[in-house]
């Protein structure tokens, strides 16, 4: 089973590549389609991982969740022409870092017997892929693409990723105060950085009371940055050491 | 008059807020080293309350903790700041309330206000937690056997420890290995007895304390004459029911907040006090 899942992420990765080398081309229903089976293909190899190791839960695996969520969202610009190569380019680069960088890490799962754990990692994957894609939206405004549809799609995707990563810290807090009898566990380090990235995101969605960063572009350098920061404090900490992916050596 | 004018606008500006924030977020990333390469330092602060914790560990290896009492300072900084702006503005809002379309409208707009209050409940009830929650550490309960406390006064007998164990073949590693626990405890004091089952993220609360399952022995089938016990952590933290009214009003605050933002993009129109899509 261990080997299907890593094939069907493999295969996601490949398919994530070709996607990405249409969209270079120009190719767009190809990239859609291409992206669309990576997707399944993702979906399916968390199915499975799901479904082996429940009740055990994923902790340390986003990176798998991530590229896959991110993916289903870029399906529908691609479709709709407002699609741009970085969309299957960020997909393809967060794939590879998860095939490239396994962690396959669970801790003593009795601690893990509420659907409160569940809810912590499931929000915070959402809210991940969605300040992914309020960068790329960003990316796409500083290189001068569709500013004002862009612009909103920005802010709105920033929105719902600090809708999901708030639930996810309130599902964690409660899992905390259930498991612990305290609302936060200070021994894990990820608990700073998860706060320093929602207080970046607290600040981004007030910037419209700073007139001079409330336009497209301060406001987009500022999106872009913060899925940086994102990548780099919290999913970063969560990858494993460097590992060719099984069958490729 | 003028200077609690000046004051007042000063504390709840904007660029304030700006300030307090960037501010937070670079201790914060700075406090991720320590709190990965010194877990050790921190951990107690769940047990012994950040007031003791303080005289202990934090002044004791202050180089390591600087960063933590400066995000204390940062965060009376934000709330005194989040205080002003959000009274300043809601004033506002309530004054030119029948400005207004709809009520509906009235509210949906209140609801950054809301997040902001539930933000300072919050904080003060991880205020109340860290300075005034009582922590009984290290207890260990043998079944058959009763341990007591002092404050409250109560004694906590285990009368029975059920311990399930893997039988299946779909989790790897999981083979014997301890699935469920559930122990029965008696919790009486001079008023009042109560009988409830213990189990991980399943505490049992016997007002004003609640009683969570840390450990548990043995934590594999098979062999004889091993060790039954349990290993729990009894709580009296007065300061939870702010917290967690403040989460839940702050989610109530966010689903008005993306209603509201729904509304402004036109993917819902509000009139007479009723939606529809």
């Amino acid at each position: 089973m261990s080997e299907f899942i890593q094939d069907s992420f493999l295969a996601a990765t490949i398919c994530y590549i070709i996607s990405l080398a249409f969209m270079l081309r120009h190719y767009r229903t190809g990239a859609t389609v291409f992206l669309t089976v990576g997707c399944l293909c993702n979906a399916l190899s968390l199915g499975v991982r799901y479904y082996t190791s429940f009740p055990l839960l994923p902790l340390y695996q986003g990176s798998y969740f991530v590229p896959c969520i991110l993916g289903f969202c870029c399906i529908k610009p691609l479709l709709s022409h407002s699609g741009h190569p970085v969309h299957t380019m960020t997909v393809s680069f967060l794939a590879i870092t998860a095939l490239l960088f396994p962690n396959d890490y669970y801790l003593p799962f009795l601690q893990f017997k509420t659907l409160f754990s569940h809810f912590f990692f499931l929000f915070g994957v959402v809210g991940k892929a969605m300040f992914f894609l309020s960068g790329i939206w960003a990316l796409m405004i500083l290189m001068g693409s569709d500013i004002s549809e862009n612009t909103k799609k920005m802010s709105s995707t920033a929105m719902w990723g600090f809708f999901f990563w708030t639930l996810s810290i309130f599902s964690g807090a409660m899992w905390a105060y259930l498991g612990w009898g305290s609302p936060v566990i200070w021994d894990d380090p990820l608990l700073s950085t998860t706060m320093a990235v929602w207080l970046y995101y607290t600040l981004f969605l007030h910037l419209h009371l700073i007139p001079k960063l409330y336009r497209p572009v301060p406001r987009s350098i500022l999106a872009l940055l913060g899925a940086v920061i994102m990548f780099v404090s919290t999913c970063v900490p969560e990858l494993g050491i460097f590992r060719w992916p099984g069958g490729l050596l | 008059m003028k200077i609690v004018h000046a004051v007042w606008s000063f504390c709840g500006h904007i660029h304030l807020t700006l300030v307090i924030m960037g501010l937070m977020m670079v201790d914060l990333f700075v406090g991720y080293h320590p709190l990965k390469h010194h877990p050790e330092l921190f951990a107690p602060i769940n047990d012994m309350g950040f007031y003791k914790w303080s005289m202990t560990y934090g002044f004791h290896y202050l180089k390591h903790t600087a960063w933590l009492f400066i995000l204390v300072g940062l965060l009376a900084s934000l709330s005194i700041n989040t205080f002003v702006c959000t009274t300043h503005r809601m004033t506002k809002l309530i004054k030119h309330r029948r400005s207004f379309s709809t009520p509906i409208q009235f509210l949906l707009r209140l609801s950054p206000h809301i997040m902001h209050y539930s933000m300072l409940l919050m904080f003060l009830g991880y205020l109340i937690s860290y300075l005034g929650a009582g922590t009984h550490m290290g207890k260990v309960l043998l079944p058959g056997k009763s341990i007591s406390l002092s404050s409250p006064a109560c004694t906590i007998t285990l009368k029975k420890l059920d311990i399930d164990y893997y039988r299946g073949d779909r989790i790897a590693h999981m083979a014997k290995r301890a699935i469920n626990v559930k122990a029965v405890i008696e919790i009486e004091n001079d008023h009042r007895q109560k009988r409830a089952t213990l189990g991980f993220n399943h505490p049992v609360y016997f007002s004003p304390i609640s009683i969570h399952l840390k450990d548990f022995r043995p934590k594999t089938s098979g062999g004889v004459g091993r060790r039954r016990f349990i290993h729990v952590i009894i709580k009296n933290d007065p300061g939870k029911y702010y917290y967690f009214v403040g989460m839940l009003c702050f989610t109530l605050g966010l689903f008005m907040y993306l209603w509201e933002k729904r509304v402004k993009k036109g993917e819902f129109k509000v009139s007479h006090g009723q939606k529809n899509k």
